[in-house]
Parts: C-alpha cells; sequence; structure tokens
C-alpha cells in the first residue's frame, strides 16, 4: 500500500493544482463577498495540503504489506476489454440505435467479459434482454431511447 | 381540533375505493420508479401530472405522494443487491447493505429495509398529525445562515463516516466539493469548469456520478477480482431478518425516523441528507463503529428509515404552509394549484378532506408497499444466484440505461463510465467514495447559503452567530469535529493515520 | 434447460431468432425509411429550461394539455434546468429541425441570456409561435409587510442604511434588471440576494430572511393570501387584480415583457410550424375559457398574440435590453 498511497496522493496533489490554476482565472472576491472562484480555489488548496500529508504519511510508514499488484494479472485485459466496450456503446448509441447496440454490446459482455459463454446462449440471451429492455422503456415507460439509421 | 374525528375524516377518504385504488398504483409506480436506476420520483410524478388533470385533487395527490414515498421504498433493493443505488437517497444503503448481500444476507437487509421503511413511515404520519403546524413554523426560521450552518454541521458527519484514513476521506471531500462547484454558479451567473459543455453548464449530474461511482466501479472489481462468486452461491439462509437483527435494528430504526423526519421538513434539507446523517448517527452511538461498512445491519436499519421519514416529513411545509421542501414538493404544489388549491395555511381549514386524506393514504399506502416489498424478497434474492458473467452484462446494461433515461445524454453515459473508473481506482487504492458523495450533494447548497448569507448581512461573518438556531448548529458542529480529540472520550477514530 | 435443437444448428437458430425478434419490433417502431406519417407521428418534446412545477413549466403543462389534443400527441415536457434559463434554449436552438423538439420560450432565455452571457445562439435562431400566457414581474412582500404601497417601501429603503435585501430567482434575470432599474430611477438601494427558483426565493422571504422579492410569480401564495405585491413590471393593470398598480403608472418606467410562447429551432419546415401553431390556435378557440382559468391558477395571465406580433414584442424587448445592459454594465463582449 505505501508505494501505491503515495502514487496516488501525488496524482492528487497534481490534479489540486489544476483546480486552483483554473479557479484563479474565475473573479475570486474576497473573504467578505465570496466570488465563484473562490471555493474552488481554497479546496483545491486544501486538498494540496493534504495529498502532501497524504504522500508524508506513506512515506513514512513501514512497508508492511508485499507488493500486491493493484490489478489482477490475470483478468486485466478483461477489464480493459470491457471498458472499450462500454465506451464503444456510448458512442455508437446515437448512430446505430438502441436495439442494434445493447444486442452487440450484450453478445460482446458475454463473451468477452468474463467467462465466455457458448454462442447460443450469449446471442439468445442479449436478445430477450435488449427486447425485453426496449419493450419496458421505450413502448411502456416512454423513455426516448435512441433510434440509429435503421429507424429504430 | 379533535383528533378522533379528524382520523375518521381521514379514514372515510382514504377508504374509497377510487382513492385506494390511485393509493395502490401510486406504491407500485413509486417502488418500481425506486427499482430501476436513473428514472427516479420527479421525472415520473411530473410526467404523470397531466393525467391527473381529470381527477379529483385528493385522489391526485394521493397517487403521486404514493409514488414519492414508495420509491424510497424501491430504491434500498438495488442498492442492497448490486450496488447500485436506485436513488440518491440509497446511496448509503450501499455502503452496509450490499456487503450484507454478500454475505449471504440478502434477504435480511432487504427485509430491515421494508420493515424499517414501514415503521418509519407510519410513525413518521403519526408526527405529521400531532405536531404539523407548530414544526411547519420551526422550519420557516430556517434562512440562508440557517442552513449554511446545517450543511457545516452535515460537512462534520463526514468525520464519522470515514471509516479508514481520514486524511484520505478528507481529500475525498475536497474533490466532492470541487465536483458540486462545476456548472453554473447561482449567485453570479459565472459558468464555472464547464468548457462551454452544454451538459456540464448545470453541474454534473448526481445520477451518473454515483452509478459510476458506486455500480459500475463494484462490477469492474468484480470482473478483476475472483470471476466465481461462491458467496453468492451458498445456499442463502434467511430471507427475512432473524431475532437478533430486529434487537440489533430496532433502536437505529428509531432513531433514524426521527432524524430523517427533522431534516426532511427543512425546505432543503431531504432524504439524500437524511440517510447520511442517520448513517452517521448510528455509527456514532453504536458500541462497534468498526463494524459499520463491513455489514452491519444498523446501517442499513436506520438510513433506510431516515429516508422514508423524510420524505414523508416533507409533506409538512407544504400542506401547512404552501412552502414546498423539494423539488418533488414544488411538482405538488403546482398540481395543487393547478387543481385550484390554495396552498398557504388555510389549507387544512379549508380542504380537510385533502389534508387527511393525504395523511389517511400514508398509513394505508406504507401498508400496502409493505405488503407489496417483502414477498418480492424472496424474488429479489435469486437474482443473486445467477452467475455473475451472465449477471455483470445486465447489470451494466440496467445502468446505462438508467443514466441514459435520465435527460436522455450520451455524454452523461460516458460521465458515468469515467467514474466507475475512477470508482474503480479508488477502490483499489483505499478512498472512500461516501464523503465524495455527501460532500457532492452538501456544497453546492453550503456555498450558496454562505454567499446569500453575507450578502444579507452585508459581508460580515457574525449573522451566523447572532442567529440563534445558526448558533446553536455551529457550536454542535464544533463540538462534535473537536470531541474526539478530548481526552476523555472513549472512542478514538479508527484508521490507519491519526490526525 | 433442453430445447431440441440440435448443437449445430444452435447458432444459426439464435440468429434467425434474433432476425425475427428484430424485425417485429422494428416494424411496430415505423422505421424513417417506411411511409412518413403526417407530422406528428410521434410525441413532441417541450423542451421547458426551469425545474419542474415552475411557472415556465406549470403555463406550458396549461397549453399542452389542450394543444396536444389538436396535434394529435402528446407533449412531453423535457427539463433542462440550468444557466438561469440559457441551457434549455441553447439545446433546441441546436436540436434538428424536425419538429420533434420544441422549446416553452420567454424572453429570459431567447432574449436576455444571449445578451448577458456568451452564448452561442440568439433570437434569431429561433421561429417564435404566437404567445399564449405572460407572467408578471413584480415587487412582492409579505400580506402582513409595514409597507401598504410601493411610495413606502422606497422611502423606507431611502432610510436605511446599506439598503435593503431583495430575493430573486437568480441573477442576471429579467427579475435582477427589474431591482436594478428600480434602483436607478428611485434612486435606492437594493441588493439582489439570488435563490434558485421563485420558490426558493417565496420561502425566504415568509420566514423573514430577505424583505421583499422581486419574482414571476409568488409560487402559489398570490390567491392564498400570503403575499401582497406592491407593483408590477406591466404596461397596464392586470384583469382581477385592480389593486395592484403598475411600475409605469408610479412614475417608473420599468416594463418587462414577460411573455411566453413555444419556439422552433431556425430551419424548421413551414408545414411544421403552420402545423403546430394551427392546433395551438384551434385550441384557444375551443377552449379560452379553460385555457385562461388554467392559466390564472397558475398565476399566470393569458396573453394570445399572433407569431409576428410576438416575434415584433421580442424584438422590441431585445433593443431595450440591449440597452439596458450597456448602461448596467453587463453587457456580455
Amino acid at each position: 500500500m505505501k508505494r501505491y498511497d503515495q502514487i496516488s496522493s501525488l496524482i492528487w496533489f497534481f490534479f489540486a493544482i489544476y483546480i486552483c490554476v483554473e479557479s484563479i482565472r474565475l473573479p475570486l472576491g474576497s473573504w467578505r463577498d465570496p466570488g465563484p472562484g473562490f471555493l474552488p480555489l481554497l479546496v483545491g488548496l486544501i486538498l494540496a495540503g493534504l495529498s502532501i500529508i497524504c504522500f508524508m504519511q506513506a512515506r513514512m510508514a513501514e512497508s508492511t504489506e508485499q507488493k500486491a499488484s493493484w490489478y489482477s494479472r490475470k483478468r486485466w485485459k478483461n477489464l480493459i476489454w470491457v471498458l472499450l466496450a462500454l465506451l464503444a456503446y456510448a458512442l455508437v448509441l446515437d448512430h446505430l440505435g438502441f436495439l442494434m447496440s445493447t444486442f452487440l454490446l450484450l453478445i460482446f459482455l458475454f463473451r468477452f467479459g468474463m467467462e465466455p459463454q457458448k454462442w447460443f446462449w450469449a446471442i439468445g440471451g442479449s436478445v430477450i434482454a435488449s427486447v425485453s429492455c426496449y419493450v419496458v422503456f421505450e413502448l411502456w415507460l416512454q423513455t426516448q431511447l435512441p433510434k440509429g439509421i435503421l429507424g429504430f | 381540533m379533535d383528533l378522533l374525528s379528524n382520523l375518521q375524516l381521514a379514514f372515510s377518504v382514504i377508504f374509497q375505493p377510487e382513492n385506494l385504488l390511485f393509493c395502490f398504483v401510486g406504491c407500485l409506480i413509486g417502488t418500481l420508479i425506486g427499482v430501476l436506476p436513473g428514472l427516479g420520483p420527479v421525472a415520473t410524478i411530473s410526467l404523470l401530472l397531466p393525467s391527473t388533470f381529470h381527477i379529483t385533487p385528493v385522489s391526485a395527490i394521493i397517487m403521486l405522494a404514493g409514488i414519492y414515498y414508495g420509491a424510497m421504498y424501491g430504491g434500498s433493493i438495488t442498492s442492497i443487491l448490486v450496488n447500485i443505488p436506485g436513488e440518491a437517497a440509497s446511496v448509503i444503503t450501499c455502503l452496509d447493505g450490499y456487503q450484507m448481500a454478500r454475505q449471504g444476507r440478502a434477504g435480511p437487509a432487504l427485509g430491515i429495509s421494508a420493515f424499517g421503511s414501514f415503521i418509519a413511515g407510519t410513525l413518521a404520519t403519526m408526527m405529521i398529525m400531532l405536531v404539523a403546524p407548530p414544526l411547519a413554523n420551526f422550519a420557516l426560521k430556517f434562512g440562508p445562515p440557517e442552513y449554511f450552518s446545517l450543511m457545516f454541521l452535515g460537512l462534520t458527519v463526514l468525520t464519522y463516516l470515514a471509516s479508514g484514513s481520514m486524511v484520505k476521506a478528507l481529500m475525498m471531500a475536497c474533490v466532492g466539493i470541487f465536483l458540486g462547484t462545476i456548472g453554473t454558479d447561482n449567485i453570479s451567473g459565472i459558468e464555472r469548469f464547464t468548457y462551454h459543455s452544454y451538459t456540464l453548464m448545470d453541474g454534473i449530474g448526481l445520477i451518473p456520478v454515483i452509478m459510476g461511482l458506486f455500480g459500475i466501479s463494484e462490477v469492474l472489481l468484480n470482473i478483476d477480482q475472483a470471476a466465481r462468486q461462491e458467496i453468492y452461491k451458498t445456499r442463502i439462509a434467511n430471507l427475512l431478518p432473524s431475532l437478533r437483527d430486529w434487537k440489533d435494528s430496532i433502536l437505529p430504526i428509531i432513531r433514524g425516523t426521527f432524524v430523517g423526519f427533522f431534516l426532511g421538513i427543512l425546505p432543503g434539507g431531504g432524504a439524500v441528507i437524511a440517510s447520511f446523517a442517520a448513517y452517521a448517527v448510528e455509527k456514532k452511538v453504536s458500541k462497534h463503529p468498526e463494524k459499520f461498512g463491513t455489514g452491519a445491519i444498523e446501517g442499513v436499519a436506520s438510513p433506510e428509515s431516515a429516508n422514508n421519514s423524510a420524505s414523508q416529513g416533507a409533506f409538512i411545509p407544504l400542506l401547512t404552509l404552501g412552502i414546498p421542501a423539494n423539488v418533488v414538493m414544488a411538482i405538488l404544489l403546482g398540481a395543487l394549484l393547478i387543481h385550484n388549491i390554495k396552498p398557504g395555511p388555510l389549507l387544512i381549514r379549508d380542504h380537510p378532506d385533502l389534508f387527511w386524506g393525504i395523511l389517511g393514504s400514508m398509513y394505508i399506502g406504507n401498508i400496502m408497499l409493505l405488503i407489496l416489498n417483502v414477498p418480492l424478497i424472496g424474488m429479489w434474492v435469486k437474482i443473486l444466484k445467477i452467475p455473475y458473467p451472465i449477471l455483470f452484462p445486465l447489470i451494466l446494461l440496467f445502468c446505462l440505461i438508467g443514466v441514459y433515461s435520465v435527460n436522455n445524454n450520451i455524454f452523461e453515459v460516458i460521465i458515468m463510465i469515467l467514474f466507475g473508473i475512477i470508482g474503480y481506482l479508488m477502490k483499489k487504492f483505499a478512498y472512500e467514495g461516501a464523503p465524495l458523495i455527501l460532500a457532492f450533494v452538501l456544497s453546492p447548497l453550503m456555498e450558496n447559503a454562505l454567499r446569500q448569507s453575507l450578502i444579507m448581512s452585508h459581508g460580515s461573518f457574525s449573522i451566523f452567530f447572532t442567529r440563534s438556531i445558526s448558533l446553536f448548529l455551529i457550536a454542535s458542529a464544533l463540538f462534535l469535529l473537536l470531541m474526539p480529540l478530548l481526552p476523555w472520550s472513549r472512542k478514538r477514530p479508527k484508521g490507519g493515520d491519526f490526525d | 434447460m433442453k430445447i431440441g435443437i440440435p448443437k449445430g444448428k444452435r447458432m444459426s437458430a439464435a440468429l434467425v431468432f434474433g432476425a425475427l425478434a428484430f424485425s417485429l419490433v422494428g416494424l411496430h417502431s415505423s422505421p424513417s425509411w417506411a411511409a412518413e406519417k403526417p407530422y406528428p407521428n410521434r410525441p413532441i418534446n417541450m423542451i421547458v429550461s426551469y425545474a419542474p412545477a415552475s411557472g415556465t413549466d406549470l403555463g406550458s403543462k396549461v397549453m399542452a394539455d389542450k394543444v396536444s389534443e389538436f396535434l394529435g400527441q402528446p407533449l412531453i415536457s423535457v427539463y433542462k434546468p440550468g444557466g438561469g434559463g440559457s441551457l434549455g434554449a441553447a439545446i433546441v436552438a441546436k436540436a434538428k429541425p424536425d419538429g420533434y423538439t420544441v422549446l416553452v420560450g420567454s424572453v429570459t432565455p431567447l432574449v436576455l441570456s444571449p445578451i448577458v452571457k456568451k452564448m452561442d445562439f440568439q433570437l434569431e435562431d429561433f421561429i417564435l409561435l404566437g404567445s399564449y400566457s405572460k407572467i408578471p414581474i413584480w415587487l412582492v412582500v409579505k400580506k402582513d409587510a409595514r409597507w401598504k404601497t410601493l411610495k413606502d417601501f422606497i422611502e423606507e429603503v431611502k432610510k436605511t442604511p446599506g439598503g435593503f435585501q431583495v430575493g430573486t430567482y437568480g441573477k442576471l434575470t429579467a427579475a435582477d434588471f427589474v431591482l436594478e432599474l428600480l434602483n436607478k430611477y428611485a434612486g435606492i438601494k437594493q441588493v439582489n440576494v439570488p435563490f434558485k427558483s421563485s420558490g426558493e426565493a417565496m420561502t425566504s422571504l415568509l420566514g423573514g430572511h430577505v424583505e421583499a422579492c422581486i419574482l414571476s410569480g409568488a409560487a402559489g401564495h398570490l390567491d392564498a393570501g400570503t403575499a401582497r405585491i406592491l407593483a408590477a413590471a406591466e404596461e397596464e393593470r392586470l384583469d382581477g387584480l385592480p389593486d395592484v398598480p403598475t411600475f409605469k403608472e408610479l412614475g417608473y418606467p420599468i416594463l418587462m415583457p414577460s411573455i411566453y410562447c413555444f419556439a422552433f429551432p431556425k430551419g424548421t419546415p413551414k408545414q411544421i410550424v403552420d402545423r403546430f401553431q394551427d392546433a395551438q390556435n384551434k385550441a384557444i378557440q375551443k377552449y379560452p375559457k379553460e385555457i385562461k382559468e388554467g392559466l390564472r391558477r397558475v398565476e399566470q395571465w393569458a396573453e394570445f398574440r399572433t407569431p409576428q406580433d410576438t416575434l415584433k414584442k421580442f424584438r422590441e424587448f431585445q433593443t431595450l435590453s440591449r440597452k439596458m445592459a450597456q448602461e448596467l454594465g453587463v453587457e456580455a463582449k
């Protein structure tokens, strides 16, 4: 944990600097009449300070735990695939429409997410899930799900 | 004001067949809305508002009210099962409820949640009956300085939420405050950190953040760790809370009810803050605070009771003074106006059937909700038995649709995914999400209240100390902050770091 | 679970099943390359740039209830609050001009916000329909306040060092302008305490935390008797409120044409706009009393004008606001 705390607190430190820099560009006002930039700057400074404290604590702490990797060696690829799939879904949703995108996403997740399911079940399950969601959300609840180039 | 004859009026109104029907419909819709993520009572009630134009005002309000407090029942279901808060008020339930589910105790969690909500709802209704007008007048006394002090007190609650390192919890609070500043500043009209994005112009939505931070991140975590969730496969022993569970929960339920009720009355308070506060109170008075966050049933009983009693307490300012305590009440106010009912102090006098009818419907509604929810526990628990490789795509889909359905905005879906990644990293590096969410919700309110107060006082900070309620709240906050440092305090905040 | 499909054929079976399911669903929702049904053939989104149950929202719901009858499709409220009303307008300005996205428009988002903030849309990016209601902007005090007239109020403000705190529903809004103009013409100092909505401001007023408010509507308290109007920023006295003077007649030329109309994005085909306007006209023709009464209940006054007249009024206000903004120094460069 020690090393990770050091790294993470440094990341937060730089984030805090970003906050401070951006908030200085806004009107700051004064203590008696805080402007829009006042609170973000204050918070940025506090965050910066806290991350330094965190960093120091991590440095001075005993390095007790063994160096366990923070991601799973075996399944990090799955994670990346899932994330990419989700992002791709968000991007094609408007173009392909809800049904198509969901269908493809679910097949992908059933197959490549964790343990690959058999194709029959992957496709079948995907059809059932996407169609039932469509029925519930679009037809019944009238939330407007995106329609793609195919019109549905 | 004969109480008995009022009760009689209440039940005579609610037991009319059409009112019973509307009450049931409202509760049913409310539960479903609560379960479905994203779609919340606000959207649903405003969607159904026009369809109430052609029914009587009493029936209309009974139904819409049922949707609102019904959603509080349903919201906890997904929080417990899959760590996805169905409602902002159910975020806190995730902390212990989900852990209970992982230990095979989803049934008791769901059960205590339903029963706690029922007890809280019924008690709240009784309190409304007895003390509505004086409480409402008390609520009026809350102006910007009091709100600031209340929020300040609320933020100190943070220190009790944190299970781990205090420094890290405070860092998360800072991040939460920062996220809350994104958007158009209310006081000056200037945009902050929006980079001209229309999505961000009104701030980052709460729904994408909580669903990403809690729901998506948990899925990612589960993919990363052991794929086979052995825990879900163990035979889930009890579907209902045990006697022991009841013994542990009854006081938290009572306490949660009171905390929630009072916070719900205050305009701007609300179920979210109530649930956080109730949780913090429980943790503070508990003999084993370190168990919170690992599956302590008190951590489910209390917030669930709080959010229910808060949602009912919110009716008080509306019905007695014509002042909406939150967005849902504002919509109900609109509904009253459209039905030609003038809100304000005369409402009880001019429309006693409306007031007492609503109260009657709350009693009946809570019973209906209990009957609706408890038998379904078995069904919900079975969902957990679905193998995770099949379950998780469905969970993700659930989240994606949920977020999209709020604003039809793809960008918000992307924000949710981003927060999913952030949440995953946070869990891996041991940063907690609850302080972030609490700060995210509270800080815009607090900042607004602070600046409004300073405008009111021409820049003088003394306004916070010269008004008695505000002074009391700030003093309490400072007391709570400093208490752990006092030598005779026997509880030290647990965690790796002492600061 | 055993299904009697031979193993090798399972994938094809699944694909066929999938195709069938999709076609059924697709047929149901009429893809766009099928025969075009006349407008409107699905619900229309009404973008409300304020919170649910705001004046904008309630007025639009009263109208939508009747207009949808003549359109044959419901009008669904979609809430995009933010930026003091400018977010909703910005979204509609960029929306597809297919007639299924319409803004519940008013002066603040359409005229004021492009002037006082850097927005990438203008009044000219919209096609305005005829107005249907107006929500007066006025100075509100508690029922038992010690001022009976505007004159009393102004006198006391003058005598108070530091001026008065007056609540509004936001900075750089029409109410804010009224406040500043009153300051200017009456020579007094009112400090704007911005709240997030008229409702919040009203709550604060009733609690005694601010002395007065300049709001649009009174969050339901006008008829309940808990609030009193000292003066309204209107041309003439309002129907049904014979005791409420206008700023103008008291010597302060403060006019805020707070009228509401539907607005389509520029480029929406003329026949769609005409169809909608036609439906609106028919609704007004058939239900004049119901609409007037419905609007009045939510503290609005019916104001039926033609599209041309509405546009003219908005343009007049645009010139006026530019001048006001320059004077007050709030014009966005």
